[in-house]
């Protein structure tokens, strides 16, 4: 089976003091063997939710709902906190948007990255320490054992990216999710830091869930993309499709709104409107009140997906049967 | 036609003491002009003193050295209260984080309306009102929100808010610190048109400073590239897309990842070494040296002048000729 995670119809609810946020709302996506899927979506959408409930990193007024996540064979959903510390950082691991907090700034590099492998493995001191200056320069981090021994002020920012991407994958993860893992890094760096993760799924084999809200860097590493709104997937697609052929409003709004370099617009296509309420989410398509097309069923219930192709799935009431005389122009 | 220049900057240089003997020339020796009416870019990586620049002109930071002459008026000079208020009236600024930079203890119509206030703009708080209100429909946004707090509303919102302050003494040059940075893709573009739109019907003048070289082509006119305090590239948004001169400067374009997979993933792209080297107590030469793959002995002996090598398109290299 090629299938590495798979996650159905996954709620998660935050609770607060004035009731309870839904930030996601039934979700299922599938993850396979050396596929990069991103995740794409506006902040307060549910994607950074959703992969730490992969985790069972929730906040603690935070819970899954309903749903589950399948690795291996198992829900992963129902494991208890023990059972998940043998998971997390092992099989799974995970790297954060903000490489200057992510690291512990008392203890050196090696330490941390020592820390997993006691965690995980019985190496003995010295083969741990064998293992870290391997993967420091796997991740192109020059001198390794000068690196080894310094604090994470003593690098730049896209250096301790590289650590923090060392530390995630000491133990060989089947999966490795990155939360915006560029966001805080300029553009130079960003280009290294991409080119370093499609390095490692060609010679790691592993999977990577990356989420991100930069269409570009998307194009650039995903094969497929899922496009989340307001805690729901409206769309899933192999990257080429999405770009050449999105059925959503959101998607092709989102799209139209990145301005070209190599074109000269006068004006930007911009969604107007603001992300729903999750406290009160609506009944019916969360993108109908920033959408053009929005029809009276947009409003009363929610869509289901259409099959459009193999590997492509669009959530919206435009693509029903009944609807195929509205034509859309974009 | 000759376009009248509104602000002349030359040789500005701005250096912090940041220990014994140590100095951080965060801008070093910055010449250009804007022309009044224009949109001006200015893009460079984090660090790079592109922040600095902006707080420098509009007078937050002292500068070391050089002038800046706004109008006719040489700001780096003292200048008298009559001219200072005047200055504060034409020059704002709207700042990077929506989150930070309104106070979070004033209403909407207070934040809005503290300008008009310093100023006296309004004849009485009926036509205080007015205005606010005014201003807010100008950015967006409806009267209803005068009486909320900051925290009711979203980045986007607070960034209209932000630009509805800077707004409201009707200045004609506004210095935008990254003023869409924080924002979601699809309010970028929202507020990226609002402040098109004003530019045309109030004839503003903008210097914008942004490090999304993709939105500085689309809303600027000229665009100049910053590295470690230099200007190392200034010429026309098209022509600098177009035709990069600076190593610097094409590294820095083809590494934007292109939002469409068949380009991106096929396309050559240069891959810069290393990161920003620190700006503290920089070497002699070309500051981009230590990256470039160009780099010869000449770039490590002598820095280059910023030299004119087509109309309106300046270059600091010493390959470009």
């Amino acid at each position: 089976m090629n299938e590495v995670l798979k996650v159905e119809n996954l709620n998660v609810d935050i609770r607060t003091q004035f009731g309870d946020v839904k930030a996601v709302r039934g979700i299922s996506f599938n993850l396979n063997k050396k596929e990069t899927l991103a995740i794409v979506g506006e902040s307060g959408s549910g994607k950074s939710i959703s992969v730490k409930s992969i985790m069972q990193l929730l906040p603690n007024n935070g819970r899954i709902s309903k749903g589950s996540i399948t690795f291996e064979g198992d829900d992963i959903s129902k494991f208890s906190d023990r059972k998940m510390q043998n998971i997390r950082g092992s099989d799974i691991s995970m790297i954060f948007q903000d490489p200057m907090t992510s690291l512990n700034p008392t203890m050196t590099i090696g330490k941390q990255i020592n820390e997993v492998l006691k965690k995980h493995t019985n190496m003995t001191k010295e083969e741990m320490k064998a293992r870290a200056l391997e993967i420091l320069e796997l991740v192109g981090i020059s001198s390794p054992d000068k690196r080894y021994k310094q604090y994470p002020h003593q690098l730049s920012g896209g250096m301790r990216q590289r650590v923090i991407i060392a530390i995630a994958l000491a133990c060989d993860p089947k999966i490795l999710i990155a939360d915006e893992p560029t966001t805080a890094l300029d553009v130079t760096i960003q280009a290294q830091i991409l080119d370093l993760m499609k390095s490692l799924v060609e010679k790691m084999d592993t999977s990577i869930i990356l989420i991100t809200h930069n269409l570009g860097v998307v194009a650039n590493i995903a094969d497929r993309v899922a496009v989340m709104y307001g805690g729901k997937l409206v769309e899933t697609a192999s990257a080429d499709e999405l770009f050449d052929n999105p059925k959503h409003p959101y998607t092709k709004g989102l799209l139209a709104s990145i301005p070209k370099l190599d074109e000269d617009e006068q004006e930007l296509i911009s969604i107007p409107g603001t992300p729903p309420d999750l406290m009160m989410p609506p009944k019916g398509c969360p993108f109908a009140a920033r959408c053009k097309h929005t029809l009276k069923v947009c409003e009363e219930s929610m869509p289901e997906y259409y099959k459009i192709s193999k590997d492509h799935l669009s959530a919206c009431w435009l693509l029903d049967e009944r609807a195929k005389h509205i034509s859309i122009e974009s | 036609m000759e376009r009248e220049i509104l602000l002349k900057i030359k040789n500005l240089k701005k250096h912090f003491n940041v220990g014994k003997n140590q100095i951080l020339k965060a801008v070093d020796g910055v010449s250009f002009d804007i022309y009044r009416g224009e949109t001006f870019g200015v893009v460079g990586e984090s660090g790079c003193g592109k922040s600095t620049l902006g707080r420098t002109i509009i007078g937050l930071y002292n500068a070391t050295e050089g002038s800046i002459e706004y109008d006719g008026i040489d700001l780096t000079k003292k200048t008298t209260s009559k001219e200072n208020r005047d200055l504060t009236k034409r020059i704002q600024m709207i700042f990077q984080d929506p989150y930070a930079s309104l106070n979070q203890r004033m209403k909407v119509m207070d934040i809005v309306a503290e300008g008009i206030d310093a100023h006296g703009l309004s004849k009485n708080s009926q036509d205080r009102a007015q205005t606010v209100v005014d201003l807010l429909n100008t950015v967006g946004l409806q009267e209803e929100h005068t009486n909320r707090f900051p925290h009711e509303f979203s980045g986007g919102q607070r960034q209209r808010i932000g630009i509805a302050r800077a707004l409201a003494v009707n200045p004609e040059f506004i210095i935008c610190d990254e003023p869409i940075s924080a924002l979601d893709v699809s309010i970028q573009a929202q507020i990226i048109n609002l402040l098109k739109d004003l530019q045309n019907k109030r004839g503003l003048t903008y210097m914008f400073i942004a490090h999304d070289l993709s939105m500085v082509k689309h809303i600027s006119n000229r665009i100049g590239v910053m590295y470690l305090g230099n200007l190392v590239e200034l010429t026309t948004s098209k022509e600098l897309f177009k035709k990069p001169l600076h190593p610097y400067t094409q590294a820095l374009l083809s590494a934007i990842p292109i939002p469409n997979p068949k380009i991106e993933k096929t396309r050559h792209r240069i891959i810069l070494e290393g990161s920003l080297p620190s700006p503290i107590n920089v070497k002699e030469g070309c500051k981009f040296s230590s990256r470039c793959a160009k780099a010869d002995t000449i770039c490590r002996e002598k820095s280059p002048e910023f030299v004119e090598v087509e109309k309106g398109h300046y270059v600091a290299c010493h390959f470009v000729k």
